[in-house]
């Protein structure tokens, strides 16, 4: 362990006070305000970051969840600011990945870099997650600090259905249980995902969709599509909304086959008596698509000190620890427990896995998102498909 | 000085838009080819055009029928209008889409005939032509035409009413031919309005029409939150269509008012009296009635049962209930519903104030109220929002709502307070009443039916802002509404429907102490009083 690992770690450990000599950005936030600008649909999310604010209070921040429908929301807030010259921006911290980061780095909206100079830096396991550097094949370069590992899992009603184990045997699957699976509608990002996927299975070389998507690149996908969508839910005449739309049909009976980018989401809905007991989760032979959610800054905050803090706060074990309880968020951590000292690993450890969720060696392999040009080409060409009705 | 005074409350409201409104027209440039190339463009704008007149034509004539007719059912619905008024958009077709769905309580019931052990696979909601859409715009719109017909439906028409009785026609015909063009003329504002807002709508298209394509006002918005944030520039294109269309329905509504007339002459000349048409006439308006009470209630009822529910397996009939979801978002909502009220209130009265400054002249420039109603928000709000930026969040927030708030203001006031008689003026003033005073003292409070109806319209409508808040306050604000919004997107079905109960608590009290206002007839007048 090096001298900055091992600092890091006393930093995490030790109370506030002691902290804030080996940082002295501590001094300078204390008193901030910090607006998180977040996603707010998600009641356990939002008691998650209320509990992060108990946290953040204990150095003397005080964290304001700002909850928003969509991420573009607080993107165009800051991108009006930046239009207008502010310099005491609304956003302090945005939760945020892919196309919005993509967009924020190509326009010079964010602040940085800073990720890599917080002090639990050293613990995120860039090596084995390399999604936590990696957004939508850009690297992240600093200006974003990873906060949850996310992977594509299936769930199904396994009192009810066997688990098909490919995307073919998906296929075959919905042939012989007519309107009882659906993705969400292109632009979602889950259902591209789910695209995406299906990429990965009928592509004769994946590695092409690390490059930038060249026309007619995802043409094995519409032959596939063309009769998959007559066997899907309203016989692909309508599709869900998004991942919550989707998780509601399968809450509801209407589908047998689900899927979400969070591999302990069923075992959370299933502990809020929201899902059936006998849901389960399920990945598919050749591994999953996997990314990370990440925090940023915008260039023009008024609080920067806070939000690094808050952003090297979400990186400490305790933090990372909370998000991966099933009975909390059921998301997987960005550190790597392995090489975390005893009583950090123990936290990990003691989690219970919930009902429904794969233990981290069940999830299998981790497929690399493609570049983020292969979603805007989809989605373009799977409305100009389909989206006429 | 009094011309430049009343229109300034006009030029304040569309400096902003039309702002707005030119950012969109630069940022539409060079995204007009992608535009003209959307899938299923045609079908998205139909979708819009359609379900607006549509929605519009059959509200209004169910609104002539039920006040001419008062059929059994009319005081009750009478009664309830506050409660549908104050229910949000959004409310109604959550609760619609929930009564109508394959999983819902209409399936259960016939799910032993049928034989059904899992959901049907049925495309009830989200219909490819927007017949639920339609019916929605429907069931939300005729209960507010009908309040302001009441609140609009003075004595002098009354009156008419009375000597035309002794005509020997026909109520229905009747009403037609005497009271209708009257009161329509104090309705009209607020009838194209209900047009526009019928097409622009975005929370009721989203949730109960088609997604493939979706009605016009969804797909700009649908560009406008693109993850890529590419979008704007086809949102903008997009919107400026939207702003096309509703101009076209505007002039087609003229064409529909023209063939009203034509038709009602035609009868005049034929010396239709129309006696037979009262009992069909009535048995159709007794059953719009009892529908427009029954669904808007069994959507409520839906509702209020989804706040307890955790789970509800098919087919059972009766939920998996539980009170932790309410547990939860109950402790939640004082400061958020502490930011609405003074957001509404506040807003109200500053456009209320603004309204009646711009009622005390005439002039061309009243064009402009229409701007923010037939404008999709999405596209000059972010305008705004960027001519705002550096104003503190409060401020800039409140001036949002009331751009909102007053057009509806104005447009409830305009008909009832024109439509007063100057000859009551005359008289005051010869006895010798300063003109102030015959505005405080005679005029206004003879309007305040439809001052205290307006008052309620404006609270429901600043309550109801979502993106406006939300973009204005840079997230400062958080209210009943942006906290609704920003569920609706996850997975809690509990809490989204909660959070819109409670949003539609506001607006009832304002609708309720509104109506207490001498708003409805003490009495409906039923047969008896009428030859």
């Amino acid at each position: 362990m090096n001298r900055r690992q091992t600092l890091a770690l006393l930093a995490a450990l030790l109370p506030a006070r002691a902290f804030a000599q080996t940082w002295d950005l501590l001094d300078r936030a204390r008193g901030q305000e910090v607006f998180f600008h977040a996603w707010g649909g998600d009641p356990k999310i939002n008691d998650f970051i209320a509990w992060l604010g108990e946290e953040a209070a204990a150095l003397g921040i005080t964290l304001t969840h700002v909850k928003l429908a969509a991420t573009a929301d607080a993107v165009a807030r800051v991108r009006a600011e930046k239009a207008a010259g502010a310099t005491k921006g609304a956003v302090d911290l945005i939760w945020i990945n892919g196309e919005n980061f993509a967009a924020m780095k190509a326009e010079g909206l964010l602040f940085g870099p800073f990720a890599e100079s917080l002090p639990n830096w050293p613990l995120v396991d860039t090596r084995g997650k390399p999604a936590t550097v990696t957004d939508f094949t850009l690297p992240t370069e600093g200006y974003e600090s990873p906060w949850a590992m996310a992977q594509l899992v299936f769930e199904h009603d396994s009192a009810q259905t066997e688990a098909p184990r490919s995307i073919l045997a998906l296929a075959d699957w919905a042939k012989a249980n007519p309107g009882r699976f659906t993705y969400p509608q292109p632009p979602d990002y889950l259902g591209l995902t789910f695209l995406k996927q299906v990429l990965y299975a009928l592509l004769p070389d994946p590695a092409i969709l690390q490059s930038p998507w060249v026309e007619g690149a995802e043409a094995p996908l519409w032959p596939f599509l063309d009769a998959l969508h007559p066997h899907l839910w309203r016989q692909g005449r309508a599709f869900p909304r998004d991942e919550p739309a989707l998780g509601q049909l399968l809450a509801e009976g209407e589908t047998l086959i689900s899927f979400a980018f969070n591999p302990g989401r069923a075992s959370a809905e299933i502990a809020a008596g929201r899902l059936a007991e006998t849901v389960r989760t399920f990945v598919l032979e050749g591994g999953t698509i996997g990314n990370a959610s990440f925090v940023a800054i915008p260039f023009n905050a008024s609080a920067p000190e806070g939000a690094q803090v808050v952003a090297n706060l979400i990186l400490s074990p305790k933090v990372q620890a909370r998000a991966q309880d099933a009975t909390v968020l059921g998301f997987q951590t960005v550190l790597d427990v392995a090489s975390l000292p005893e009583a950090d690993r123990a936290l990990f450890e003691a989690l219970p896995l919930g009902p429904a969720t794969l233990s981290p060696a069940d999830l299998g392999p981790v497929l690399l998102e493609p570049h983020a040009s292969w979603m805007a080409a989809v989605s373009g060409a799977w409305t100009r498909r389909y989206g006429a009705g | 000085m009094r011309a430049v005074l009343t229109r300034l409350p006009l030029v304040l409201l569309a400096l902003p838009v039309a702002a707005g409104l030119l950012v969109a027209v630069i940022q539409s440039q060079g995204a007009w080819g992608e535009a003209w190339a959307l899938p299923g463009l045609m079908r998205a704008a139909r979708l819009s055009l359609v379900p607006g007149l549509a929605a519009t034509l059959v509200a209004l004539t169910l609104t002539g029928l039920i006040l001419a007719l008062e059929p059994p059912g009319t005081r009750t619905l009478f009664r309830l209008l506050a409660a549908f008024l104050a229910l949000p958009h959004a409310a109604l077709a959550l609760g619609l889409a929930f009564l109508a769905a394959p999983s819902g309580p209409i399936a259960r019931l016939v799910a032993p005939l049928m034989g059904w052990q899992a959901p049907p696979d049925l495309l009830t909601v989200g219909d490819p032509n927007g017949l639920g859409l339609t019916l929605g715009l429907i069931l939300k719109e005729t209960p507010f035409l009908l309040l302001l017909a009441l609140a609009a439906r003075g004595p002098d028409l009354r009156r008419l009413d009375l000597v035309a009785s002794t005509f020997g026609h026909g109520r229905a015909l009747r009403f037609a031919l005497i009271e209708a063009p009257l009161l329509y003329r104090r309705l009209r504002l607020p009838v194209l309005a209900v047009l526009a807002y019928g097409m622009t709508t975005v929370d009721m298209g989203a949730i109960l029409g088609p997604g493939l394509p979706a009605p016009l006002s969804v797909e700009v918005t649908r560009a406008a939150t693109r993850a890529d944030l590419g979008g704007e520039g086809l949102a903008a294109a997009l919107a400026l269509m939207q702003l096309a269309l509703v101009a076209l329905a505007l002039a087609l509504w003229r064409g529909v008012e023209a063939l009203a007339a034509a038709l009602a002459r035609a009868l005049v000349a034929r010396g239709a009296r129309g006696v037979g048409w009262d009992a069909p006439l009535r048995a159709l308006a007794t059953l719009a009635a009892w529908s427009l009470i029954a669904l808007p209630l069994a959507a409520l009822s839906l509702l209020a049962l989804r706040v307890v529910t955790l789970r509800w397996p098919f087919p059972d009939l009766v939920p998996l209930l539980s009170l932790r979801p309410l547990g939860q978002t109950l402790p939640a909502l004082p400061p958020l519903a502490a930011n609405s009220l003074a957001l509404a209130l506040a807003s109200t009265a500053l456009a209320l104030a603004l309204a009646l400054i711009a009622l005390q002249g005439r002039s061309r420039l009243e064009a402009l109220i229409w701007l923010p109603l037939i404008l999709p928000q999405v596209v000059f709000l972010p305008g705004i929002a960027r001519l705002m930026i550096g104003v503190e969040p409060w401020s800039a927030t409140l001036a949002a709502h009331v751009t909102f708030a007053l057009p509806y203001l104005w447009l409830s006031l305009a008909g009832p307070w024109r439509a007063w008689n100057p000859r009551l003026a005359q008289v005051a003033a010869t006895l010798g009443a300063s003109p102030a005073r015959i505005l405080w003292r005679l005029r206004l409070p003879m309007l305040a039916p439809s001052l205290a109806a307006a008052t309620a319209i404006g609270i429901a409508v600043s309550t109801g802002q979502y993106l406006a808040t939300l973009l204005m306050s840079g997230g400062r604000l958080p209210t009943l509404t942006t906290e609704a919004v920003a569920l609706s997107t996850g997975p809690d079905r509990a809490l989204v429907a909660a959070l819109a109960l409670a949003q539609a608590a506001l607006p009832l009290v304002a609708f309720a102490l509104a109506a207490r206002v001498k708003l409805f007839p003490s009495r409906p007048q039923g047969p008896k009083e009428r030859p």
